[in-house]
């Protein structure tokens, strides 16, 4: 079945040019011309992605985002705008955009992009192997719940926390850069600042979160900060959050 | 006034913050001034009041000694010595009440004196104070009509660029029928002339704001320039099916002006009309002598405006609502140019409207041609 993508875009030209491209590459579009339509047409369910535009009449694309990610609804936003200040992008993903995208953009990077969000939310919804809930110092993470069994109760988590869990538990045993997380989470190959992680989702401060605080050392290695989270044996992860300079 | 100060306070750019924190420090500053300034008067005076008082005692106990050292001499040398003093029925001494009149007098003079000055040093800091702000508050909407400009120069810019850089790639990577790939080339054109009548917008723009207005202007029939403006646009209009244009004119109107700067100021108002006219709105414009003045009016039944944002609407830059849900397409010059061109002309522009949702006009008046010279 192919894929749904909603085009929310008040500019009929951009539009019709965008509808056509993305059905000659086998997705299923719906076009809307204005915020209010858009909010209705996702809430509606249908959709699996949604172009967004942020001028647009009624409410801005930021409107929308921040209503539907309110809602709990987490359906890929790939903003798609004349915006292009760090400004307006670091607020569009902040408010929970997948990917940032200015015009003019070229309709193969466009192509590419939604090609990659749909990668990614594929990973997100894939299960690991052991099943969805992951054993991590002590305390059990629901990843299809996005909540957490800790020694002191529950903990709710948020979903890019529990895929950054979900990452470090793929990747068990090897080294997991901050380049890798950006990529493999966010999606990101372009960003105002690379301190995403640090700034959303600190991994000590998710690990203190689930009460696993007890199982990380940090240590200091020639400017190279390394958290190590052992459960003494029982899992072992091992996270830079710190490119050495002069590591490729 | 407080509204202003909370939303520039909460406006993210550093320097208006800084500038609001000098503000409220000086205007701070110069409350305290003031009211340490009327305490010490206060305080001042009262010491006066008691230090007299307090003299009028030891003067008092003084001759009340002397009494008994000069026995019938006393009150001529009460008189030479204690002007202020008198000698009361019963022996006693005590001030008397011309001294004290004069004491009055004198604490009342002060009393004038003190509201007099403390009123004006509390205006001059009130309008120092209101000159600051107003200065502060003028240089903020400056700074956000600027952003705003750029923000929809860009996007007006983008969109066609956008638009058509992507049929261009699609036209050159996809195999397409041939009436698909005609539908695409009249999309670009239209894309096309859009660009062009925005950057021909600019340069307007920039040659009416740098021309000097008086070399082109000559004797000029203004009604048949109104009308060969309005028929210019009534294709244009028309055309799209959505609007009606109706013009009603009085033939023979003569001023002295710039005939192109006069279309422009027409086609900028009907323009302007056309943007915030809902689909089958009627537009009408008028002409007609109104005493000395010749007057333009566009009527539209339009979204209209608050009555307080009229005298914003023709601000370089100015764009009424939020950028990030724009309607209508526009960088917020036209209405600008209008007042500039008809201010270049000796005239006069006005905006009016009952209300948000309830249609608006403009009216523009300039000077007939005999009525030049004596403007």
């Amino acid at each position: 079945m192919p894929e749904r993508i909603l085009i929310v875009e008040d500019e009929d030209h951009i539009a019709l040019g965008l509808k056509l491209n993305l059905e000659a590459e086998g997705f299923e579009c719906v076009h809307v011309g204005d915020g209010l339509g858009a909010i209705k047409a996702i809430q509606s369910g249908q959709h699996d992605l949604v172009l967004l535009d942020i001028m647009l009449p009624g409410a801005s694309g930021f409107d929308v985002c921040e209503r539907v990610r309110s809602e709990g609804n987490h359906i890929p936003i790939l903003f798609l705008t004349a915006r292009d200040g760090d400004d307006a992008r670091v607020k569009g993903l902040e408010l929970g955009g997948d990917d940032y995208i200015t015009k003019p953009f070229s309709i193969r990077e466009l192509i590419l992009r939604i090609r990659a969000i749909f990668r990614r939310s594929e990973w997100y919804r894939q299960t690991p192997a052991d099943g969805s809930v992951l054993q991590f110092g002590g305390s059990r993470i629901d990843l299809a719940a996005y909540t957490a069994e800790t020694a002191r109760g529950p903990v709710c988590l948020t979903q890019k926390e529990c895929m950054i869990l979900k990452l470090l538990a793929e990747r068990e045993g090897t080294v997991v850069t901050r380049d890798d997380i950006l990529e493999k989470v966010w999606g990101y190959d372009r960003y105002p600042s690379t301190r995403t992680i640090d700034n959303h989702c600190p991994p000590a401060k998710i690990l203190q979160k689930i009460r696993a605080d007890r199982a990380i050392s940090i240590r200091s290695m020639r400017r190279v900060q390394v958290y190590i989270c052992s459960d003494w044996g029982v899992t072992t992860l091992i996270f830079f959050v710190k490119k050495p300079s002069g590591v490729t | 006034m407080l509204t202003s100060l909370r939303n520039a306070w909460r406006n993210p750019r550093l320097p208006f913050r800084r500038h609001f924190v000098v503000f409220a420090l000086i205007s701070l500053f110069a409350i305290a001034q003031l009211t340490w300034w009327s305490i010490f008067q206060f305080h001042e005076g009262r010491r006066i009041l008691s230090t007299q008082e307090s003299y009028w005692t030891q003067q008092i106990s003084i001759a009340t000694e002397k009494r008994h050292e000069l026995g019938g001499d006393f009150d001529g040398w009460l008189l030479r010595a204690f002007s202020d003093l008198e000698s009361a029925s019963g022996g006693a001494i005590r001030v008397s009440m011309s001294a004290r009149q004069r004491l009055d007098e004198l604490a009342g003079s002060r009393m004038r004196m003190f509201i007099s000055e403390g009123a004006f040093f509390g205006l001059l800091v009130l309008v120092g104070v209101l000159y600051m702000f107003r200065t502060l508050r003028e240089e903020i909407a400056i700074e956000h009509r600027q952003s705003v400009f750029l923000a929809a120069t860009s996007h007006e810019l983008k969109t066609p660029i956008t638009s058509l850089r992507m049929y261009l790639d699609t036209l050159r990577e996809r195999a397409l029928p041939p009436e698909k790939r005609a539908e695409m080339l009249e999309v670009m054109s239209v894309d096309l002339d859009r660009l062009n009548d925005l950057i021909e917008r600019l340069l307007q723009a920039q040659k009416v704001l740098t021309a000097d207005s008086d070399t082109a202007c000559e004797h000029v029939d203004i009604s048949e320039e109104t009308v060969r403006a309005v028929k210019e646009m009534v294709h244009r209009i028309e055309f799209t099916g959505k609007f009606r244009l109706n013009i009603d004119t009085e033939y023979g109107r003569h001023a002295h002006a710039d005939p192109r700067r006069w279309q422009l100021v027409v086609k900028n108002l009907v323009d302007n009309a056309v943007k915030y006219s809902p689909d089958g709105g009627m537009i009408d414009v008028y002409l007609a002598r109104r005493e000395r003045w010749i007057e333009l009016s566009v009527v539209d039944q339009g979204r209209g405006f608050a009555p307080d944002e009229a005298s914003r609407l023709f601000e370089r830059f100015y764009r009424s609502g939020n950028e990030d849900t724009r309607t209508t397409q526009g960088v917020g010059l036209g209405l600008y140019l209008v007042r500039e061109i008809v201010h270049s002309m000796r005239g006069r522009v006005m905006a009016r409207s009952e209300g948000v949702g309830r249609g608006s006009k403009f009216v523009v008046q300039i000077p007939l041609a005999a009525e030049i010279g004596n403007a």
